[in-house]
């Protein structure tokens, strides 16, 4: 019996308070095609990125063919035959392909010099083996996306490749192209290279793979043979939990015209076709995995990009938002995805940061002498813990900063508020302080539209869950849906059965 | 905490060492020498005539300072800085006289004596001038030219606009050169002060106008480097101001047939006797004090030479 | 927050004073002579000529705060006086319009820098660098290198509404200062300006027009540049093409001396005012060192140096104490 190719052992991996993998233990055979699956945040990537040398696991040990092995760099994991294709777009779009393959492992001369004949040969050798055509002298910058994400896997396999480690590599990729890359992958697992194909795209997964490892709030559920287990049964491993039931009849759906209506919104490459309604005090949850286009429809109609189509009207008018400004004034706000590049400005004092958007947005020209007191009343009603509101953001903790942008939005006394993953990187506690908040604001009448990937916080604060893969709303469900419908809807292709 | 860092830094910077009083006595006289700028090579003769009658005179101290470039707002602010320290007089070459006409006269009626030299703010109150007269001096460069080329030829000119004593040698140039008839001047080159664009002047023109008999340069520019002529065609004549090495090897070396020669080191020693002599009560006779040029060729450039060193050495 | 950008500017005051101490105790003269440094007409000299970078200094501190840069104050200077001169003594018009069309023209760069920075999206180095090309070659067609002599003009002994021509561009420095410190303080414009400077991704989606906002700074900038100019060429009594050539790196030096922080979100225009004049200080007293002659440049650069190494250990010891 030949030895697995990788053991994983009782891998620790935390980043400060949060922990994103514990005592993960399976084993991947040889020349098999094996499949790690899980939500966002299941711990997929994190590791990936230990086998692939990046990061170190606190605690416990990688083992290859048998043998406990520590890697040190991701130069050493390459010299052992470990190639990663990752997710984001590692390529130099202003460098040749040939380049792109050998970057940062130039093949050299003993004088330090540049060999480009033999890696201009070995990116052709290798470009007709993964029957890709494209030139090794090609600029990246003009390859088709597909084309960049298969130049990917080309650089993982530039040098001898035991092990190949794919983090989501279909997510640009169309149908045709996909078979493309699993007729490669599949020529690879014959010629001896064993496979790991980490995804959430269940059919995919079921297509390739012959075994399948399910990772859960990084934990370890287990490894299941693909022939004697179902989609559901995955679905199921993936979600597991169960969550308290929701109180009944709490909040009101009036009858009346919707406060958000938005019909047929387009955008070229991130939303297609995109109708909802929010009602006055209505808390719409929005689901999806990455890339389904979630945070590109908040931005559309909070007013940051236009849309090529379509119509956004609030309580009845149509809005024609050419800016945030211009949104926040219709009375539509949001709450971006990323408060350190999005959210907040680090130069300026928590006080400034919090009276910034109403100054902004009414246009007044002197800045009024009574926003001392505006600010501490906003920390005061939303609980923020600051020692004043004269010191920047960077002092305060992530929860209380994501307050902070909630609050100054808050201010304005907004019709509609839009959310997008407004518990990203908060500790427990503001989690379910900032969950208060968006209860509190809709028993007042403000809609809320909740982008989310923490499932759990979707069902438990939303009356209806709109679930979205691929730009396009796949499904909505009502109110007590249970966690695995709307995975299944959020991890099925447009066109196949859910 | 911060502060003392500061007096540390400031104090160890400014660590000159000199001591806080300056040699005390009542009656040392402080003079100051103004060239144009402090990178303009000729100058730095005037700096060792000055210092070296200094010297001579004993009781004098010479306060040579410029703008580091030609800047005519910063050396109008040295200028009006000597006011109000009040030294005991100033010795100038003006980059544009008028500009500091009032300035001048702000200095003698402070009491301060002023001369020019080199450079003549004519309109100002000023005590006296030294230098060549221009007009004469064109005149002198053109007449070589004509002489050289037998009369007849193309020839570029180079000057850098904006300096009126440069502005009145061109006119005395252009003023021989038009009496005669088959002497064209095919272009004026302006260099802006610029010694280093010289080559590249000289690159060009020797390009556009290949049949160039004649550069004729109002300024030492094409003289001051080693390479500025190299694009030079061996028949084409080159009637240059200015005699600072290098242009004797240069003239030796048949790059440069004419130099007209200033009296470098007498802009500093003349202006400080000038200025001498106005505080023990002498005026001078005439405020217009021509140096006269020295013309150097062939026959005389040894010579010159000679006498040249011994004037530089201390 | 305030508190710190006092704490600054303090610093930045208490550099000059100490500076103003250390040459009235160095350049300490023998008996029977006057102080050289330490009297009136000397403090008048330094202010005069420090005015002429420290009016553009204000709008460079403000250009710098919103994250931008401007390389053209120097040319505008040049080409406001230029066209102030040359309408005043050529075209005989009043001095009222002639300065008034000194500013157009200074607001047309300031235009100009705006449209190529936040229409076509140029970085703000590359645009006021073509910017300052441009006026500075509007300047030199105008004149043809000669100059208008305003002085000629204006009677001897002329003063601005009674005010002596002398201390014209001090009082418009200290003046214009004080204006746009209450501008960027209490009113949303300024807030504005500190915001785009420190996040311009979060001020865009806080609602700030950031493109008007920067458009609006850069405009700023050129204006106080065509003051400063207009002001130089009464006062000198010269318009020429080829003055205040490269003082946009004084004048830039000035606003980071000043508390302006290159990558943007950190400055004051009091603080500028004060940079300019630290350097007016050692422009006006090396020269009355004696040896220092050619060390001017060097000192200049030191003293940069020391000051903004200072700063970032100010700002590094503040992080560390949160």
């Amino acid at each position: 019996m030949e030895a697995d190719a990788v053991a994983f052992q009782q891998i620790d991996k935390s980043f400060g308070a949060v922990t994103a993998l514990k005592d993960v233990t399976f084993a991947v055979m040889p020349h098999e095609c094996h499949a790690i699956v899980g939500e966002n945040g299941a711990g997929k990537s994190t590791l990936l990125n230990i086998l692939a040398g990046s990061l170190r696991p606190d605690r416990g040990q990688l083992a290859l063919g048998g043998v406990p092995v520590a890697l040190t760099s991701p130069r050493d994991a390459l010299s052992r035959g470990i190639g990663l294709v990752h997710q984001e777009m590692l390529a130099f779009p202003n460098l040749t392909v040939a380049a792109n393959i050998f970057a940062g492992r130039e093949i050299r001369n003993r004088f330090g010099m540049l060999r480009e004949a033999d890696m201009h040969a070995r990116s052709r050798a290798l470009l007709e083996r993964m029957r890709l055509p494209i030139s090794p002298d090609a600029y990246v910058e003009t390859l088709r996306p597909a084309h960049r994400q298969l130049l990917q896997v080309a650089r993982a396999l530039a040098f001898d490749c035991r092990l190949l480690a794919l983090d989501e590599p279909t997510t640009s990729l169309t149908g045709a192209e996909t078979d493309h890359l699993f007729d490669i992958l599949e020529d690879l697992r014959r010629n001896g290279v064993t496979i790991l194909y980490v995804s959430h795209r269940l059919p995919e997964v079921f297509r390739l793979c012959h075994r399948i490892t399910v990772l859960r709030d990084g934990r370890f559920v287990d490894t299941f043979e693909r022939e004697s287990v179902s989609r559901d049964d995955i679905v199921r491993a993936m979600v597991g939990r169960s969550i308290p039931p929701r109180p009944p009849g709490q909040r009101p759906i009036a009858g009346e015209e919707p406060r958000l209506r938005v019909s047929n919104l387009s955008r070229r490459d991130s939303i297609e076709d995109v109708s909802l309604s929010v009602a006055r005090g209505e808390v719409v949850g929005v689901f999806g995995l990455v890339g389904s286009g979630r945070t590109e429809l908040l931005e559309t109609i909070a007013g940051i990009q236009q849309p090529d189509r379509g119509t956004i009207a609030v309580d009845g008018l149509p809005v024609r938002a050419r800016s945030p400004r211009a949104a926040a004034r219709a009375g539509v706000v949001l709450v971006p995805e990323d408060r350190q590049r999005e959210g907040l400005c680090f130069n300026l004092s928590l006080r400034h940061n919090l009276v910034l958007p109403a100054a902004a947005t009414r246009g007044t020209f002197l800045i009024r002498g009574s926003e001392l007191e505006e600010s501490d009343a906003l920390v005061r009603t939303w609980r923020i813990a600051a020692p004043s509101t004269a010191i920047t953001p960077d002092r305060l903790s992530g929860g209380n900063q994501q307050k902070i942008v909630v609050a100054k939005w808050l201010a304005l006394s907004p019709r509609v508020l839009l959310l997008d993953e407004p518990t990203k990187g908060v500790d427990v506690a503001a989690k379910y302080e900032i969950h208060g908040i968006v209860l509190e604001l809709a028993a007042r009448g403000t809609s809320v539209l909740l982008v989310s990937s923490d499932l759990p916080e979707v069902l438990t604060l939303s009356d209806r869950v709109l679930v979205m893969r691929e730009g396009r709303i796949r499904g909505e469900l009502a109110a007590g849906a249970d966690e695995e419908q709307v995975m299944r809807l959020a991890t099925t292709a447009p066109g196949e059965a859910a | 905490m911060k502060r003392i860092g500061i007096v540390l830094v400031l104090t160890a910077i400014i660590g000159c060492g000199k001591s806080p009083e300056p040699a005390g006595r009542s009656q040392r006289l402080r003079f100051a020498v103004m060239p144009k700028a402090l990178d303009i090579p000729v100058f730095n003769y005037a700096k060792i005539g000055a210092e070296r009658e200094a010297a001579a005179r004993g009781n004098i101290d010479i306060i040579w300072r410029a703008p580091e470039t030609a800047d005519q707002l910063r050396q109008k602010e040295i200028l009006e800085s000597f006011i109000t320290q009040k030294v005991d007089g100033i010795a100038i070459s003006c980059l544009n006289g008028d500009f500091l006409t009032d300035t001048i006269n702000r200095a003698i009626d402070a009491g301060i004596p002023v001369t020019t030299w080199d450079a003549d703010a004519p309109k100002s109150k000023r005590l006296a001038f030294y230098g060549v007269d221009d007009l004469a001096a064109g005149r002198i460069l053109a007449e070589q030219a004509v002489t050289l080329l037998g009369g007849k030829g193309k020839v570029a000119i180079i000057t850098s606009v904006g300096a009126t004593n440069l502005q009145r040698r061109l006119e005395g140039v252009k003023e021989v050169l038009a009496q005669h008839k088959e002497m064209q001047v095919v272009e004026v080159y302006d260099i802006k002060e610029d010694p280093v664009h010289c080559a590249e002047i000289i690159a060009a023109g020797t390009n556009r106008y290949p049949d160039l008999a004649a550069w004729i340069s109002v300024g030492g520019w094409p003289v001051f480097t080693r390479n500025a002529l190299a694009a030079v065609p061996a028949n084409t004549k080159v009637i240059s101001f200015d005699t600072i090495p290098p242009a004797p090897e240069l003239l030796k070396a048949g790059k440069v047939q004419v130099l007209l020669g200033q009296k470098y080191f007498g802009w500093g020693g003349e202006s400080v006797r000038l200025l001498a002599d106005i505080k023990a009560g002498k005026m001078p006779a005439n405020p217009i004090i021509d140096s006269g040029v020295d013309i150097v060729t062939s026959a005389n450039v040894d010579q010159y030479v000679t006498s040249w060193n011994a004037l530089v050495k201390p | 927050m305030k508190a710190i950008w006092r704490f600054r500017e303090l610093s930045t005051l208490a550099i000059l004073a100490f500076e103003i101490a250390f040459f009235t105790w160095y350049l300490w003269p023998g008996e029977g002579r006057p102080h050289p440094f330490l009297n009136a007409a000397n403090a008048l000299l330094v202010l005069k000529y420090s005015s002429i970078y420290g009016i553009a200094a204000v709008g460079a501190a403000i250009v710098i705060i919103c994250g931008g840069i401007d390389l053209a104050p120097g040319a505008i200077i040049a080409l406001s006086g230029v066209v102030a001169g040359g309408l005043f003594v050529g075209g005989h018009w009043s001095l009222a319009s002639s300065a008034a069309a000194g500013l157009l023209a200074a607001t047309a760069c300031g235009l100009l820098s705006a449209a190529l920075i936040v229409v076509a999206g140029l970085p703000p180095f590359i645009a006021t660098l073509g910017v300052m090309g441009i006026a500075r070659g509007v300047a030199f067609i105008i004149t043809e290198g000669r100059y208008f002599d305003v002085s000629s003009a204006l009677p001897p002994g002329w003063r601005v509404a009674g005010i002596p021509l002398d201390w014209t561009s001090p009082i418009l420095m200290i003046g214009l200062a004080i204006v746009f410190q209450v501008l960027m303080t209490r009113f949303q414009w300024g807030r504005a300006i500190f915001a785009i400077g420190g996040n311009a991704v979060a001020a865009r989606f806080s609602g700030v027009s950031v493109g008007l906002v920067r458009a609006s700074v850069y405009l700023v900038s050129a204006a106080l540049a065509g003051v400063s100019g207009i002001a130089l060429t009464v006062v000198q009594g010269q318009g020429k093409a080829d003055l205040a050539m490269g003082y946009e790196l004084d004048i830039i030096a000035s606003a980071v001396v000043g508390g302006a922080s290159l990558s943007g979100g950190r400055g004051s225009v009091i603080g500028a005012v004060l940079g300019t004049l630290i350097f007016g200080v050692l422009r006006n007293a090396l020269p009355q060192v004696p040896g220092a002659t050619f060390y001017d440049r060097l000192i200049v650069g030191l003293v940069v140096i020391a000051i903004v190494v200072m700063d970032q250990l100010l700002q590094r010891r503040k992080g560390a104490n949160a």
